[in-house]
């Protein structure tokens, strides 16, 4: 089973469990999907329930906010994050304040479904981590589906959250083949996970860079450095207790965020960590980040900018070196 | 103005002591200088002198108790304007806040008119969790610091620094033997020493030293160790990079010049409390000095100044008849010179063997200060100055 | 002991000038140096609370026969005997 697979066969359960889900987006139905993930579902379930939409991401989130509100439970597919800036008015002010402003009244359970991040070439308007800035966004809840289990079972717990749920598919995994632990039937969206336990040193990350620290992490192995890799899953609300439990027990912490550095993620991990267990470090927090320029197209450049294992290695042994890497 | 007289730290390895006497009441003066309170450490009773001229407003610590160093044991009201600092520096101490730059004129609009205080020196790097495993271990701060000397600290040392402290043993004998462990452990593992030695012809030493004692009663005489220790003590005065401290990653040089005499503890153990201003005093007086220390030290007390206070050291094992000693620098001093046993040798002079008593001084110095070239300068000074007693 | 004797009054010169050593386990016949790591401060201050108390002047040279108690006792007598 691949990611992709995972992603459609959760589609496929969520629109059979339940009459009030339905999945709207650009080319989600004729086409299959930008990236095949909807491919069949509109022969199977029909065009009331796999909408094609014109383009225009303000109009059919907004849709989708106001089928939530009626009492629906869609799940809206933006073909990649840059575009869901144009429906940030949707998503900010309306689907994350609503609850709020209606005194707990009205709930949105709106599910949206992005593509995010770089790695295949697809230039600066297609390329970008921007999940960093909707986990700014109280009122809006932030995963980032990582293996093929959460890209399976992530999604029916999106659709049980009464808030709006925006799930960060990284495109670069829809071919990641892999499988779901037999007996796995359900994920929650409130706890990070511990993808591979290690004592000297702990990775914190999410998405595709998560394969990324799995990677340095056997290399370090082999070097005597046993590097223990969390996985965030969520990114709003972050799960601190298995942060700083972490944390804690190794003394030490490597960020590695697709993002920008700047006013980011990694930036507000960092700063919690300093917060709550700033006497357990033995080293400062290090991050390996997205350079900050807008992801180039050409591979060798994307390459570059890109966290990769080799960055991370070198950031663990700095903050496991004597003179503690600051 | 009044002030609080605090737990000094006496060594590299001090955090702690127990008060056993005070040698001053409420109301009683006590002059820069004088004795004030004694403790007890793990090298013994130390008297703690005063470094003002005061009065003892109030003692707030009782004999039979333990303090940490820094510990406030007395309130002084100190008379008139605030004293000049100890003459002796104290190396273990906080160093002092890098200066202000000059005032700004108040003309000018606060927002431009901070001065940068200028750089600090460099701190030790104590990662945060050592930090609380030193407090959870007792461990000072001022011990991580020694310890780390400008490098860093992490959580397994302060482990390892705390196994070493003395605390652990309760007889004294083991405590100073732990403390001097932990002191040449560092020497060891810090410094880069280098060792050089020189043969010397000691008779023109010996006999101006036969002539100048045998009109002399017993208790005026000199002996040879004295000699030895005013030669170094002018040999480090004249040149440079071997008296002072290596403290925050840097050599600081001390104008003057306080030798270290290392005197043994009957039964084992060893405390190297400092002349001061050897290279200033005649060789009647350093005797004097140096007599008087052997006498505390015999004693068990010493005083709070001369035990932070040396600058550079001299240890001899000429007793015990060895030709060389090969000495472990004292941190955070930079320089120790060992002297060997005076012993009739094979000596050629003008091309003639001869029988002469030859003492054979080796230097251990700091090669993050200076290099061989310097040090043989250092070891022919002393030479120099030792063929020519008559002016030391 | 008899305060009186002459070992004895050596021995209580002994402990004033080094107070740190254990007179009760001293064995008289062995040298100072061996048994209570005399060094040449302390022989000198030795040489000297002997010289001021029994009025005898001893020479530099003379430093070698005071190496043990039982030594020191010799020397003396053979001093006070000398003086008359």
């Amino acid at each position: 089973m691949t990611y992709r697979d995972a992603v459609h066969e959760a589609l496929r359960d969520a629109l059979q469990a339940d009459p009030r889900v339905f999945l709207m987006g650009e080319d989600v139905g004729r086409y299959g999907g930008s990236y095949a993930v909807s491919k069949g579902l509109l022969e199977e379930f029909g065009p009331e329930r796999i909408r094609d939409t014109p383009l225009s991401e303000s109009a059919f989130v907004g849709a989708g906010i106001g089928a939530a509100l009626g009492g629906l439970r869609p799940i809206v597919e933006v073909m990649t994050v840059n575009f869901s800036l144009l429906a940030l008015d949707q998503i900010v002010n309306n689907a994350a304040t609503l609850s709020h402003m209606s005194g707990g009244q009205l709930s949105v359970p709106l599910v949206i479904r992005l593509a995010t991040g770089a790695g295949r070439q697809l230039a600066a308007q297609h390329s970008h981590s921007l999940e960093g800035w909707y986990a700014h966004i109280p009122g809006l809840r932030i995963c980032a589906p990582a293996t093929i289990e959460d890209a399976r079972f992530m999604l029916a717990a999106a659709l049980a959250c009464p808030d709006p749920v925006l799930l960060f598919e990284h495109l670069y995994l829809y071919n990641m083949e892999g499988g779901v632990p037999p007996g796995l039937e359900r994920v929650d969206l409130e706890h990070a996970a511990i993808r591979r336990a290690g004592k000297d040193v702990t990775l914190i990350t999410y998405g595709w860079s998560l394969y990324k620290c799995l990677t340095a992490a056997e290399a370090l192995a082999a070097q005597g450095i046993e590097a223990e890799v969390l996985d965030l899953r969520t990114l709003r609300p972050l799960d601190d207790a298995a942060i700083m439990a972490s944390v804690r027990r190794t003394r030490r912490a490597v960020i590695v965020d697709e993002g920008w550095r700047s006013g980011s993620l990694s930036a507000e991990l960092t700063t919690r960590i300093v917060e709550q267990a700033f006497y357990d470090l033995e080293a400062p927090v290090a991050r390996v980040c997205t350079a900050e320029v807008p992801v180039p197209y050409a591979k060798h450049l994307e390459d570059a900018a890109l966290p990769g294992p080799a960055a991370i290695e070198a950031a663990v042994r700095s903050v496991l070196a004597r003179d503690g890497g600051g | 103005m009044e002030l609080e007289f605090r737990l000094p730290s006496l060594g590299a390895d001090m955090e702690s002591a127990t008060l056993t006497e005070w040698l001053k009441k409420p109301g009683e003066r006590v002059r820069h200088g004088e004795p004030l309170v004694t403790v007890e450490t793990t090298k013994g009773l130390i008297d703690i002198e005063s470094y003002e001229d005061a009065e003892v407003l109030e003692q707030l610590v009782q004999p039979g108790s333990k303090v940490a160093v820094g510990t406030a044991l007395a309130r002084l009201e100190v008379q008139g304007a605030s004293q000049a600092p100890p003459a002796a520096p104290a190396p273990e101490a906080t160093p002092p806040p890098a200066p202000m730059g000059p005032l700004a004129p108040a003309s000018r609009p606060p927002a431009s008119a901070v001065e940068s205080p200028g750089t600090p020196p460099p701190r030790a790097r104590i990662s945060p969790a050592a930090r609380r495993r030193a407090q959870e271990l007792g461990v000072s701060l001022e011990e991580l610091e020694r310890f780390a000397a400008g490098g860093f600290v992490h959580i397994e040392d302060v482990e390892k620094l705390a196994a070493q402290r003395p605390v652990a043993h309760t007889d004294a004998r083991g405590a100073m033997r732990a403390t001097i462990g932990a002191a040449m452990a560092r020497a060891k593992r810090e410094i880069p020493h280098y060792y050089l030695a020189h043969a010397v012809d000691f008779a023109p030493a010996r006999e101006w030293l036969a002539r100048h004692n045998a009109t002399l009663p017993v208790q005026d005489r000199l002996i040879e160790a004295v000699l030895i220790t005013k030669a170094v003590a002018l040999a480090a005065a004249r040149i440079e990079g071997f008296n002072g401290y290596f403290l925050h990653g840097r050599f600081e040089s001390s104008a003057a010049v306080h030798v270290g005499a290392a005197i043994a503890v009957r039964g084992g153990g060893l405390v190297a409390p400092a002349l001061l201003d050897a290279d200033r005093k005649d060789l009647p007086t350093l005797m004097r000095d140096f007599s008087a220390l052997v006498t505390r030290v015999r004693a068990g007390h010493l005083r709070s100044g001369e035990f932070t206070a040396a600058t550079i050291t001299v240890t001899s094992l000429g007793a015990e008849g060895v030709d060389v000693l090969f000495p472990i620098i004292n941190p955070p001093q930079v320089a120790i010179v060992g002297a060997g046993a005076v012993r009739e040798q094979p000596w050629v002079r003008d091309g003639e063997l001869i029988a002469r008593p030859v003492l054979t001084l080796a230097l251990a110095a700091d090669h993050r200060v200076t290099d061989g070239r310097a040090g043989a300068r250092l070891l022919r000074a002393i030479a120099d100055l030792l063929a020519q007693p008559q002016a030391l | 002991m008899d305060p009186d004797t002459l070992e004895s009054r050596l021995l209580s010169l002994l402990t004033s000038v080094a107070p740190d050593i254990e007179p009760q386990n001293l064995d008289p016949a062995r040298a100072l140096r061996e048994q209570v790591d005399f060094d040449s401060m302390d022989t000198l201050h030795f040489a000297a609370a002997v010289s001021k108390t029994f009025g005898i002047d001893i020479a530099e040279t003379e430093y070698a026969r005071l190496a043990s108690l039982r030594a020191a006792e010799a020397f003396v007598r053979e001093r006070l005997a000398a003086k008359g």
